[in-house]
């Protein structure tokens, strides 16, 4: 239904789409995951073209919409949108605000379109609000009139941006119900959301986007249960993360252990965990292995800390002759970290030394 | 003693009377019944009076007590206060070098000052005689004194191009001819004198194949143009309608602001101007000018303190003002007011007439201006730099000019050789300051309406234009509607001063009927109350448009409007109503 091929977007100062693909069929729920400012909002507005494209192309039922003189309202009333900020037309009741495309762009009569928004009310539970204005609803019934008004259009895909990020969290649950509906009904929807469990109960696919490309895609047992990708990983386990490269020549000891107890201390990790971080850290990165690896090397350490199971874990990568810290550790020291630690795991492959450790 | 002044009064009968130069001014003076009495006064006056220097005063007025009876006494106060016709360059240098420490008002019109100057509010101001003279009989505290001026030519101006000069020789063969045949003395008696019902004008259509020439005029100088029953008359009018007719031309008269009479015609606005206009230099110099067909000595009008002489409606002091009002009764003051402010010559209508005038070009101004004022805030919200700065540059030149000016140089230099009418002029010079101040209004208004609004409506597949008159304007209107309703109502209070090109507004008429009835306050106050009156209507009217946007009155009309169309069959089937 939508292909979407090396779609590109830059903006004077970033660069969020790179090279993004993608094929939409009829019938997809698709929930857009990512970190905020990875382009997932650009993404949806290229596709409904608010946003022109840098580069690339995207095709509505094999019909390109990036082709110069393609008509793009006519394209964009197969396509709803629903956004983050509701943009109700502040200066129509409810009712006008579902009525008036219809009757403007769909020329349908003032009875017809009556009768579609009243229904359409309805099954958002809004029908007594109809002659309200905007301003007196609440977040959560703004949100679900402009989901009628978008309905009100018979589009064949509905874009969400956000659709609950501006809500209450008391009023999330309303909005995601209406949305589910929709979903029971095999409406094609693209969702960006936060909401992990909603995204995966009723999506088909899930795209997770990063560094300007769909990072990882696939269905949502495998991005959610078997993430393959460490960012992705990260970002479903909502891990933190502290990345740092140490250079033996111009490493600055006092520096990066003030940045891991900062690290620590913003992550609220619990003192024994941190203590123990830090005699890892000393005992291995520092002793083990910076102090037998070749001046040229680079050690890259990663640590990822998860408030939940998995706790703290410490990678370190580096290059060289295969190098496992453990060998020809004192006696004292190796007792003490195996105190510290629960696994201490080491790999060589390919010239390439990997240590992760798994902090107790 | 007696000897001097004897000579003196001789003197001034005798240099009035001067053949090769007929003043009519002082023959009318000779031959009214007037003049008689005054004569014999003076003569008993010059009997009785020694200790004061009376030379300077004219016989008619030496049994008056003058506030002032010379130049020189008036150089002794320190405080001189004197008015100016806005325009009276040569007066005006003349009168510094006489009174050096005088500080001087401008006016548009010597009745106005002939009102101050009989209530006291003023202590003189110079202009011709016979116009101080006329102004004095409407103004019985009114008198003048002599300023020592010569007497000066009075003169038609034309502009000094080929074209100008035809005429003016043209024009000069008839004025001699009416000389000699005695004509001008006639005309002359006609307007000075009493009988109103011969003061009328009628201004000549062209014959078959003859031109129709402009004439440029600022009636506002009895007795030699002014108007009465809504109509431009007066000597100069009279004499130049009865020339034009025989000339078998088609004259056409302009009533412009004083200072654009000759502006008018060097801008070949006008072919000529007639607005007792003397000799002067300037003159001279810059323009091709008729013979004299009168002379007049320019004198110092100065009030008249003699308390037995207060006749209504002329007031003098505070003193006999409440005087006058226990005798008269301030029902019956009002009544006399208001019936020579409206009712005589029928000057209701140039009321009525200034009302509509006032009203038209400022309902066409604020339609013009709020077009244009949209299409530069258009271009104000253009992505093309070069158009933004284009629309900035027009804002910041209208912010800056003010409207008279630029009425000025549109009608003057702009349009000045296309004919086209004042009004028109008027509508395209409020139109654009307008449209200046009300782009900036809406510019605010359209940014002050979140961009998401138009995104939604892109999104539900609107045009951009169609999304932005359907949903972004009536929000901006929402913001910008209350001050574009002051705006306009400015707008209405400005448009006060089209009369400097020669528009008859409300004002315009206000000044008419001043310049015919000497009193300032009645005309002004109903003048005043007739612009608010205008407002409110007007702001009535806008307000009205305003609340069809508010949508919560809309709602209201809706709910009522659903409830008689659907409660009944839903209420019955259980479904929801609006409510
Ligand atoms: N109109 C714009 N002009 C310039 N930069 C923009 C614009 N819109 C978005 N960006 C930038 O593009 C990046 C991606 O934004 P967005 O698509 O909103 O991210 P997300 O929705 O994933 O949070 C951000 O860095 C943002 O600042
Ligand atoms: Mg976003």
């Amino acid at each position: 239904m939508i292909s979407i091929r090396h779609l590109k977007k830059v903006f004077p100062n970033v660069t969020p789409l790179l090279d993004v693909n993608a094929e939409i069929e009829k019938g997809d729920i698709i929930s857009i995951i990512g970190p905020s400012g990875t382009g997932k909002s650009t993404f949806l507005r290229c596709i409904n073209r608010l946003e022109d494209p840098t580069a690339g192309e995207i095709l509505i039922d094999g019909k390109s919409i990036t082709a110069p003189g393609a008509d793009i309202p006519s394209l964009r009333r197969k396509m709803g949108m629903v956004f983050q900020s509701f943009n109700l037309f502040n200066h129509l009741t409810i009712l006008e605000n579902i009525m008036v495309a219809q009757v403007d762009l769909l020329h349908r009569s003032k009875k017809e379109a009556y009768e579609k928004a009243m229904a359409l009310l309805h099954t958002v539970g809004l029908a007594d609000k109809a002659l309200d204005l905007p301003e007196e609803l609440s977040g959560g019934q703004k949100q679900r009139a402009a989901i009628a008004r978008t309905l009100a259009m018979d589009p064949e895909i509905v874009l969400f941006d956000e659709p609950t990020s501006a809500l209450d969290p008391t009023m999330v649950g309303e909005v995601l119900a209406v949305i589910r509906n929709l979903a029971k009904q095999g409406l094609t929807m693209l969702i960006v959301t936060h909401e992990m469990k909603f995204a995966r109960d009723i999506s088909t696919r899930i795209f997770y986007m990063d560094q300007g490309v769909i990072y990882e895609e696939g269905t949502p047992e495998q991005i959610f249960d078997n993430p393959q990708k460490d960012r992705t990983r990260q970002f479903i386990r909502r891990l933190k993360v502290f990345e740092e490269v140490i250079l033996p020549s111009t490493f600055d000891y006092m520096g990066t252990v003030n940045r891991l107890y900062a690290f620590a201390e913003k992550n609220q990790v619990s003192k024994r965990m941190s203590r123990n971080m830090l005699f890892a850290f000393e005992e291995m990165v520092v002793q083990s292995i910076l102090n037998r690896l070749p001046v040229t090397e680079e050690i890259h350490m990663v640590m990822e800390y998860s408030g939940e199971g998995d706790g703290l874990v410490i990678k370190v990568e580096y290059g060289g002759e295969a190098l496992n810290p453990q060998d020809g550790m004192d006696e004292v020291p190796r007792k003490f970290l195996e105190l510290a630690t629960n696994t201490i795991v080491h790999n060589y492959s390919g010239g390439k030394n990997t240590v992760e450790l798994r902090i107790r | 003693m007696l000897l001097r002044f004897l000579f003196l009064a001789c003197l001034i009968l005798l240099g009035c009377n001067e053949p090769e130069k007929p003043i009519r001014s002082t023959d009318l003076l000779n031959d009214s019944p007037s003049t008689v009495s005054v004569r014999d006064e003076g003569e008993k006056v010059m009997d009785t009076t020694s200790a004061v220097d009376l030379k300077d005063v004219p016989p008619q007025f030496r049994d008056k007590k003058l506030k002032y009876n010379s130049i020189a006494e008036m150089n002794k106060n320190e405080n001189l206060r004197l008015g100016m016709q806005t325009g009276f360059v040569f007066v005006d240098k003349e009168t510094r070098r006489l009174l050096p420490k005088a500080k001087i008002d401008y006016y548009k019109s010597t009745p106005d000052m002939a009102y101050l100057v009989a209530n006291g509010k003023l202590d003189g101001f110079i202009n011709d005689e016979p116009v101080i003279r006329y102004a004095a009989l409407e103004n019985p505290n009114l008198g003048y004194i002599h300023a020592g001026f010569e007497p000066m030519d009075i003169v038609a101006v034309f502009p000094k191009k080929e074209k100008g000069r035809s005429l003016r020789d043209e024009l000069n063969t008839y004025i001699e001819k009416y000389r000699a045949s005695g004509l001008l003395d006639s005309i002359d008696n006609l307007w000075l004198g009493h009988d109103e019902t011969r003061k009328v004008v009628d201004f000549p259509k062209a014959k078959e194949g003859k031109p129709t020439f402009k004439m440029a005029t600022s009636a506002i100088n009895p007795p030699f143009e002014y108007i009465k029953d809504g109509k431009v008359v007066g000597y100069e009018m009279d004499l130049m309608a009865r020339i034009f007719a025989e000339m078998g031309y088609g004259l056409e008269v302009h009533d412009v602001a004083f200072e654009s009479v000759i502006l008018g015609v060097e801008t070949g606005m006008y072919d000529f101007a007639v607005a007792t206009l003397s000799t002067t230099p300037a003159f001279k110099e810059k323009n091709f000018l008729s013979n004299s067909f009168y002379v007049s000595e320019c004198v110092m009008a100065v009030q008249i303190l003699d308390e037995k002489n207060v006749l209504p409606p002329a007031k003098n002091g505070v003193a006999s003002d409440s005087a006058a009002i226990v005798e008269e009764g301030l029902i019956a003051s009002l009544k006399s007011s208001f019936v020579r402010t409206f009712v005589m010559e029928s000057r209701w209508k140039l009321v009525t007439n200034g009302i509509w005038v006032t009203v038209y070009i400022s309902i066409l101004s604020a339609l013009f201006g709020t077009v244009l004022g949209f299409l530069i805030c258009l271009m104000r919200l253009s992505k093309i730099r070069i158009v933004d700065a284009i629309a900035i540059t027009y804002i910041r030149i209208l912010q800056g000019t003010p409207s008279v000016v630029l009425l000025m140089i549109l009608f003057y230099v702009v349009f000045a050789r296309t004919g086209i009418d004042g009004v028109w002029v008027a509508v395209i010079g409020f139109g654009m300051n307008f449209g200046a101040y009300v782009s900036e209004m809406m510019r605010t208004g359209i940014e002050a309406v979140d961009k998401g609004q138009m995104e939604a409506a892109l999104a539900l597949g609107y045009t951009k234009p169609r999304a932005f008159f359907k949903i972004v304007l009536p929000q901006a209107a929402r913001h910008f509607l209350p001050v574009y309703q002051g705006e306009f109502i400015s707008l209405v209070k400005m448009t006060s001063i089209v009369g400097y090109i020669a528009i008859q507004d409300l004002t315009k008429a206000s000044d008419i009927i001043r310049s015919r009835t000497y009193e300032a306050f009645f005309p002004l106050v109903t003048t005043a109350i007739i612009y608010f009156a205008i407002a409110w209507f007007l702001t009535r009217v806008l307000t009205a448009m305003q609340k069809r946007l508010d949508p919560s009155r809309r709602r209201n009309r809706l709910l009522r409007h659903s409830r008689a169309q659907h409660c009944h069959p839903r209420c019955h089937s259980g479904g929801a109503t609006p409510r």
